[in-house]
């Protein structure tokens, strides 16, 4: 349970830190995708359904308040944040360089079902020009913002769950195989 | 316990992630077709949102004008340098100013070109004849009547008196100048106020003056006292600068003071002069006189 109220809260927390402090640090002209981040470091983390909660959560947030027709970006988060959810074999502590490939990979994907929802349905078919002018600059600023995301929600991970004794880790161990 | 409890509702995430693109797939559908009824779940939403943007919001725009004053101090440097440089060469511009500014006041106070002096209507006119051999007593200039010229204007030159107007034609008149022997103007010493008398005479014009008399005070005049034309005088514009004061001595009588004075015209090279065509408003003084 706490892995969902602390995605929440990332989520919301993210989702305003987006919507207002990136809207002025543009180095790119593009914002960061902090929701989609935190959606796929909670997948990666935790597994696909924790993946698609956040996923569920930022896609309301981002439907609601800024969208016309709610459940287009409630889909595509969920969907981003199961399939990142499915790497959570790769998870590894001390690993640093997977999580940030993951976020990349994560937001590659989430652009690609972006453009297809929002610009080839209406015709816009120059793919490369986005991928050109947006999709390749946020996702490296993405990964570069993520992966301090990612430590911080690591370190909140090591304080709510605390290094446990051989019997729980072995249960630990146990669910990862699910 | 806690554990079997979690296995056994634990479905897995393939199926909740097709029941979750079902339900949105038909709420997207819902609120494309009632937009306006979503209107109170947005409101709701933002209204928890919101605030937090705009408090957060503060913080952008706190990191945004301290980017905006990185970028500008570059361009500030640049600039710093450029006006830098501007400075010296405007001081150096200033003090050529200041020294011409000094020189004009000086100036404006020698020779008392007030507002009423400069405020006066001019008439240009060039001198085309003269009856003088050497220097000009009387001359004749080429506007008349039809310009607008009446008897008893005063005319100027370089700043000076010159004249006045003695006689009127159509298109030309004739000019009394103030080296001339009948010339008498009443005048002031711009320093000290004290009226005299400036009279043409026909013995200090080989020497390039004309007498200044009846002066009456107890104060020194030195020689280059300005003299000026003066209130009193019923024909001539007061404030008109007529020359400066030379060799001033005390008369036998030692009542008053008498000298010389150089005229501020130079009468040799007379060419162009100006007619104010402004008169003396005397009239009064001619009915008391009459």
């Amino acid at each position: 349970m706490k892995k969902y109220i602390s995605a929440f809260i990332m989520v919301v927390i993210m989702f305003v830190l987006q919507t207002t402090v990136f809207e002025y640090l543009r180095p790119f002209g593009v914002a960061p995708n902090l929701i989609l981040a935190v959606t796929t470091i909670f997948a990666f983390m935790y597994g696909p359904k924790e993946g698609m909660f956040a996923g569920v959560v930022s896609g309301f947030l981002v439907d609601v308040l800024y969208n016309r027709v709610i459940g287009v970006s409630i889909i595509l988060y969920s969907v981003v944040g199961y399939i990142t959810g499915t790497t959570r074999n790769l998870y590894f502590k001390q690993d640093i360089y997977v999580p940030m490939a993951v976020l990349g990979l994560s937001d590659l994907l989430f652009n690609f079902f972006y453009y297809i929802c929002y610009f080839l349905m209406r015709g816009k078919i120059e793919f490369f020009t986005y991928l050109k002018e947006v999709i390749i600059p946020e996702t490296i600023y993405t990964i570069i913002i993520g992966t301090f995301i990612y430590l911080f929600v690591k370190w909140m991970d090591s304080k709510f769950h605390p290094a446990m004794k051989y019997p729980i880790n072995i249960k630990e161990f146990e669910d990862n195989d699910i | 316990m806690k554990l079997r409890q979690r296995n056994n509702i634990s479905i897995d995430p393939k199926y909740i992630l097709i029941v979750l693109i079902v339900v949105c797939t038909i709420f997207a559908i819902i609120s494309f077709r009632f937009q306006d009824k979503m209107v109170p779940v947005r409101n709701a939403v933002s209204q928890v949102v919101m605030p937090m943007q705009k408090a957060i919001n503060s913080i952008g725009v706190m990191i945004n004008d301290r980017i905006d004053y990185i970028d500008t101090m570059e361009s500030l440097v640049k600039e710093n340098k450029k006006l830098k440089s501007q400075i010296s060469e405007l001081s150096e511009e200033n003090q050529l100013l200041e020294r011409d500014k000094y020189e004009l006041e000086t100036f404006r106070q020698l020779y008392d070109l007030d507002e009423e002096y400069a405020d006066y209507p001019k008439v240009a006119a060039r001198v085309i004849s003269s009856d003088g051999d050497n220097w000009y007593n009387s001359f004749v200039i080429d506007k008349g009547s039809d310009d607008g010229i009446k008897k008893n204007q005063n005319v100027l030159a370089d700043g000076g008196l010159v004249g006045i107007v003695t006689e009127v034609n159509n298109s030309y008149s004739r000019v009394r100048s103030i080296i001339d022997d009948e010339s008498n103007v009443s005048g002031t010493f711009l320093k000290t106020e004290d009226s005299c008398i400036v009279s043409g005479s026909l013995s200090g014009i080989n020497n390039g003056s004309i007498k200044i008399t009846n002066i009456t005070t107890d104060e020194v005049i030195e020689d280059g006292d300005p003299v000026v034309t003066s209130q009193i005088s019923d024909r001539y514009l007061p404030g008109i600068l007529i020359g400066y004061s030379k060799n001033i001595t005390k008369n036998s009588s030692n009542l008053t003071l008498s000298g010389e004075l150089v005229p501020a015209v130079d009468f040799q090279s007379l060419d162009m002069v100006l007619v104010i065509t402004e008169l003396k408003d005397s009239d009064d003084l001619e009915d008391i006189l009459k």
